[in-house]
């Protein structure tokens, strides 16, 4: 049947099936649900145990109490190891979910992720599948400085192999995580430091959501901007501020880096003709660069203007609010990037 | 150096050439006027930005361009008497990129890549048109700019449904004799209706989701044995229009019945509550559905449906399908509901699976109530029946309370005269 | 077990049936003329990339998998022809793919230093030094966790003693008791670099005991000692008692690679290991002990060189990959 009743009542209703979750709580209950599905994962890193009942982001937090700290286990301080062995128990029949507690460690570990989970598979003609998951958070903004604050995913995006993982909103961190633990091949799962405290709607139970297709967070007619992580939201706010002067943005989460929904930022840029990318990476030789390679590559004759990057200036990250908050691209940056695209000061 | 369309007030956005005082190829002189601009407000004379050759009119008189449109070149003197190679290489840098709008070399025209597929798409010259992007770039609107005004004709019946679902035709590729707009190319663009959303349209769509994609549903069905209540009813029913309820609906009998049974089986009169547990209702209220159509549907209630008498049920739920079908129900007719009916037996539906109207535990499918064959004592006979279907939230409640509550329900169904009150 | 030393375990009389030792003997055998007919193929141009011979070394490998059990992994090295055979991988799909065909274990996408074996729970040579720690490590974890009763085996070369990661699992292992063995074949060089130059602290064995976890160091010339030794600690780790080290002293009788000068290390030196061929030395025990006779032997040769021979043909048969696969492989 079909029914519905008052407006208020209803309102109500909708409130109390809404579960409103931050998104680290939203990637605990991604764990933890994969975990009762499937004894074969388990999760290994530094802290996500002890530490305050589940890392230092508490995004394990509850688990060692539910699985027990064989599936649910603290490291030492050994990057390297972390990632190589998962590596092993991936190839070996495992789902090993492995935490780095800062992107900026993974240079200490590039050597298993890039030389063997990258690559076993290939080398070995499809032989082999390594179904793991890298967890690692990064991302700036909270004067933790250059060796803690930087936004490394074009360095994985670079390696055929990988996969590579952005979630910016509650929901999509749960769906996604859910959909790399289940996939049979090394994912790169990167959160953002400052998203873990974000709240969002986070549908209850076992949902997915498939690797490779973008999130149009926001439609509008002028602008395409493509946004990793925090741009996203600074993003929305650009736009937020934007409508009120006429130019709409189309705001795009690709969510997945590789692989990329390339059709998606296309068909957006084929409407709007005007692109604008933003992350918190480094501006030189970021995923930025190679989003408007595509575009210009598979859309260059609907584009109107040049391709825009508001991306990080390429320097560490500083420790200083005042030079933090200039190192990284800003809502206004985007607000003034649109407006110059629109008033073709570009 | 460019000249522009000039801002000749705060307000102005556009202006049109009306006359060029000077012709491409003449001598102007710095100051001397130019050109008629007019605005909105007035017309104004425009003075030559520098001396010079004018040797480019980029816009004609008559067509309005936006403030800051380049619509002329002059090659002014000091750009033919000064060799940049005859500068020192300091001086010969290019200007700081704030000097906007910076003159593009006459002989170079930038295109964007958009304008220059829609001026290839459109058989548009570019030669003629006048760019306003950066640095004078033609983009795309130029190009559109510089399209003749399309003439669309469309078949009568084509532009009146264009004109009621307000699809502009000028979009439209014509399919018909000398590309005449049909009726079939209207329909193809608008890709079929759309119906806007009204509130309770929106509402139903948005709640029944929910209930799909969160409440687990089981559906239990039992065929009902009505005869005895259809007799009640028709005995009962001028008792009632004697007292001024002039009929006595199924649906009272319905939610008399599984308000009664209700009381006894309180696990089936029960919420939901995420993240809190199962919260059971002290009184019971039951919703009927009602079909609005087209706008969705609605659920006033009764409320206190065990406790109060029939003929008040039935007055009750006669007054507030009038007033649902008058759009005049109010809130209080709505809130509250603790167990849905829903009755699709005047549609010659046989069964249905209901959707539990959240947060509730459970609703009830009512099928045709009509004489179907039935065995008694090893007889066939023909009774009057109904199959009774009970979708319930298996998070609340299991099958086996689930289906006594069901069972009662017939029961009381199948010997009617306890919902007079035992 | 605890503390470290030469064969600290007493062999005892734990000697292999006949027919095992006869098996052994025919694998070191067919290590052997792989790796003579690969560098023939090499030198002929027929291989491209480099290849590393196993040659000299056929008893570590050998005698550390007969201690194994066909589900037990093993991970390997850049120098991994040897532990493929001796975990019963195919000579011929391996023949195929050093000659980068469609046939070969990596139907072409891998080549020498990429050859591996999941069937045969051999996680693959690895063509980083120490690539293969981190992978041993990880099947151990898994064999623990669900409770497979494997254990896993992690060759790796002298050179590999002095990488970080070996630092990182071995304490790693040692401290979830994890049922891996390390055994680092130390051939001596690390290409040119001796190992009496790049392993401070003298015999490697003794670094075991910083991680609590023994230690041992085995002639790896002697087959039979080297599966005694691995026995033990095979066994060991299958118990749930926890990791090990196990240094095989053995020695590359030929160059790194093909195209090795040879010029670090004297002569004589070569001449005096390959005084004690772990093949030679088996054939003269079987013979001494009337296990096979001169003749069985001589049969077992020509068998192994008519497989080789046969394997070779059907690479040489085979075709290359289809360019259509290039792009396969990458994901799953």
């Amino acid at each position: 049947m079909v029914t519905t009743s008052d407006r208020q009542t209803a309102a109500e209703a909708v409130t109390a099936h809404e579960r409103i979750l931050t998104y680290a709580q939203a990637l605990n209950e991604a764990l933890r649900e994969e975990m009762r599905r499937d004894p074969t994962v388990f999760v290994m890193g530094e802290d996500v145990a002890a530490w305050g009942g589940g890392g230092v982001f508490a995004v394990t937090r509850g688990l060692a109490e539910e699985f027990g700290t064989e599936r649910v286990r603290d490291t030492p301080i050994s990057e390297e190891a972390i990632v190589a062995v998962a590596v092993g128990a991936a190839a070996s029949g495992s789902r090993p979910v492995a935490e780095l507690m800062y992107v900026d460690f993974v240079g200490l570990a590039m050597e298993p992720l890039v030389n063997q989970a990258a690559k076993l598979r290939y080398m070995f003609g499809g032989k082999v599948s390594v179904p793991m998951v890298l967890r690692t958070q990064q991302g700036a903004g909270r004067g933790n400085a250059a060796q803690h604050s930087q936004s490394l995913e074009a360095w994985f995006c670079h390696v055929p192999g990988l996969k590579v993982v952005t979630p910016s909103t509650p929901a999509d961190a749960k769906g996604l995580l859910v959909s790399a633990i289940r996939d049979d091949n090394p994912v790169v799962f990167l959160e953002h430091k400052l998203l873990y405290g974000t709240k969002g709607h986070v549908p209850a139970g076992a949902y997915t959501i498939p690797l490779g297709v973008a999130d149009v967070k926001r439609p509008g007619r002028h602008i395409t901007v493509v946004g990793v992580h925090m741009m996203v939201l600074k993003a929305l706010q650009a736009a937020d501020q934007l409508a009120e002067e006429g130019i709409e943005l189309e705001v795009i989460d690709p969510r997945t880096l590789v692989p990329l929904d390339e059709a998606t930022i296309v068909e957006s840029v084929k409407k709007t003709g005007r692109l604008i990318v933003t992350h918190e990476a480094a501006t030189r030789g970021g995923y930025g660069a190679e989003i408007v390679a595509r575009v210009v590559e598979l859309a260059f004759d609907y584009l109107d203007a040049p391709p825009v990057r508001v991306c990080a200036k390429d320097v560490p990250i500083p420790y200083s609010a005042v030079l933090e908050e200039a190192a990284l691209p800003q809502v206004t940056d985007l607000v003034t990037a649109a407006r110059a695209l629109m008033h073709d000061e570009v | 150096m460019q000249v522009i369309m000039p801002v000749l007030g705060l307000t102005m956005e556009e202006g049109t050439v009306s006359a060029w005082l000077k012709a491409e190829g003449e001598p102007v002189v710095k100051d001397e006027p130019l050109l008629l601009v007019e605005t909105d407000k007035a017309t104004v004379e425009v003075p030559a930005p520098a001396s010079g050759v004018l040797t480019r009119i980029l816009v004609p008189p008559g067509r309005p361009v936006a403030v800051r449109t380049p619509i002329a070149e002059i090659a002014a003197e000091e750009d033919r008497t000064t060799a940049p190679s005859a500068l020192p290489p300091e001086q010969a840098a290019p200007p700081a990129a704030t000097s906007r709008p910076a003159a593009p070399p006459t002989e170079r025209r930038f295109v964007s890549p958009r304008a220059r597929r829609v001026a290839r798409e459109q058989g548009v010259d570019l030669a003629h048109i006048a760019g306003s992007g950066f640095q004078g770039r033609i983009v795309e609107r130029d190009v559109l700019g510089a399209l003749p005004a399309r003439r669309v004709t469309a078949t009568p019946l084509a532009e009146r449904i264009a004109a009621e679902r307000g699809i502009p035709l000028e979009g439209i590729t014509g399919s018909g004799p000398r590309g005449r707009v049909t009726r079939e190319d209207v329909l193809a663009a608008a890709g079929g209706p759309v119906i806007p959303l009204s509130r309770v349209r929106k509402l139903t769509a948005e709640r029944m989701a929910a209930s799909a994609r969160t409440a687990p549903h089981v559906t239990l069905f039992l065929d009902a044995d009505l005869e005895e209540a259809a007799r009640f009813r028709a005995q009962l029913a001028p008792e009632f229009a004697r007292l001024g309820v002039p009929k006595l609906p199924w649906d009272a009998i319905l939610a008399k019945a599984a308000a009664l049974a209700l009381a006894e089986h309180p696990a089936l009169n029960a919420r939901w509550v995420e993240g809190e547990g199962i919260r059971r209702h002290s009184a019971v209220h039951v919703g009927v559905a009602t079909a609005l159509e087209p706008e969705g549907l609605v659920v006033p209630v009764l409320r206190d449906a065990g406790t109060r008498t029939l003929r008040e049920l039935a007055a009750d739920l006669l007054a507030l399908i009038e007033r649902a079908r008058a759009g005049r129900l109010g809130p209080d007719d709505l809130a509250g509901g603790t167990f849905t009916i829903t009755n699709l037996g005047g549609q010659r539906i046989d069964a249905f699976t209901p959707i539990i109207n959240p947060p509730e535990a459970a609703i009830l499918g009512i099928g045709r109530i009509a004489e179907k064959p039935a065995v008694r004592a090893g007889q066939l006979v023909i009774r009057t029946q109904a199959t009774l279907a009970l979708s319930f939230d298996h998070r609340v409640v299991d099958g086996a309370p689930a289906a006594a509550f069901l069972a009662r329900l017939a029961e009381l169904l199948e010997r009617p005269y306890a919902l007079l009150g035992v | 077990m605890e503390g470290t030393g030469r064969t600290a375990l007493a062999p005892g009389d734990r000697e292999l049936p006949a027919e095992r030792l006869l098996d052994a003997y025919r694998q070191m055998l067919t290590i052997r003329r792989f790796e003579e007919r690969a560098l023939d193929l090499y030198r002929a141009g027929e291989m491209r990339g480099s290849t590393h011979p196993y040659i000299g070394m056929e008893a570590v490998a050998v005698g550390v998998c007969l201690a194994l059990e066909p589900d037990d992994y093993i991970t390997s090295t850049h120098r991994g022809h040897g532990h493929t055979i001796a975990k019963g991988g195919d000579v011929r799909r391996m023949m195929a793919e050093l000659l980068g065909r469609a046939t070969g274990y990596s139907g072409g996408k891998g080549g020498s230093m990429h050859i591996a074996d999941l069937d045969r729970k051999m996680l693959g040579a690895n063509g980083i030094v120490g690539g293969g720690m981190g992978l041993a490590t990880g099947a151990a974890l898994t064999a623990k966790l669900q409770r497979t009763g494997a254990v896993a085996v992690c060759f790796f070369g002298d050179g590999a003693l002095n990488q970080g990661i070996l630092h990182e699992v071995s304490n790693l292992a040692a401290i979830w008791s994890l049922p891996v063995v390390f055994v680092c074949e130390n051939n001596q060089y690390a290409m040119s670099a001796a190992a009496a130059w790049t392993i401070a602290g003298g015999d490697p064995a003794k670094r075991a005991a910083g991680y609590g976890i023994p230690g041992l160091t085995v002639d790896g010339m002697d087959v039979e000692a080297v599966e005694r030794a691995a026995r033990d600690l095979v066994d060991r780790a299958r118990r749930g008692d926890g990791p090990s080290y196990l240094i095989a002293t053995t020695y590359r009788f030929v160059g790194h690679h093909a195209g090795d000068p040879l010029n670090y290390r004297p002569k004589e030196e070569a001449e005096e290991w390959r005084a004690r061929d772990p093949i030679r030395r088996l054939a003269e025990r079987l013979l001494a002990r009337g296990l096979a006779t001169a003749a069985e032997l001589a049969a077992i040769d020509s068998e192994v060189l008519a497989q080789i021979d046969d394997a070779v043909a059907f690479a040489k048969a085979s075709p290359p990959p289809s360019v259509a696969q290039l792009l396969t492989d990458i994901y799953a």
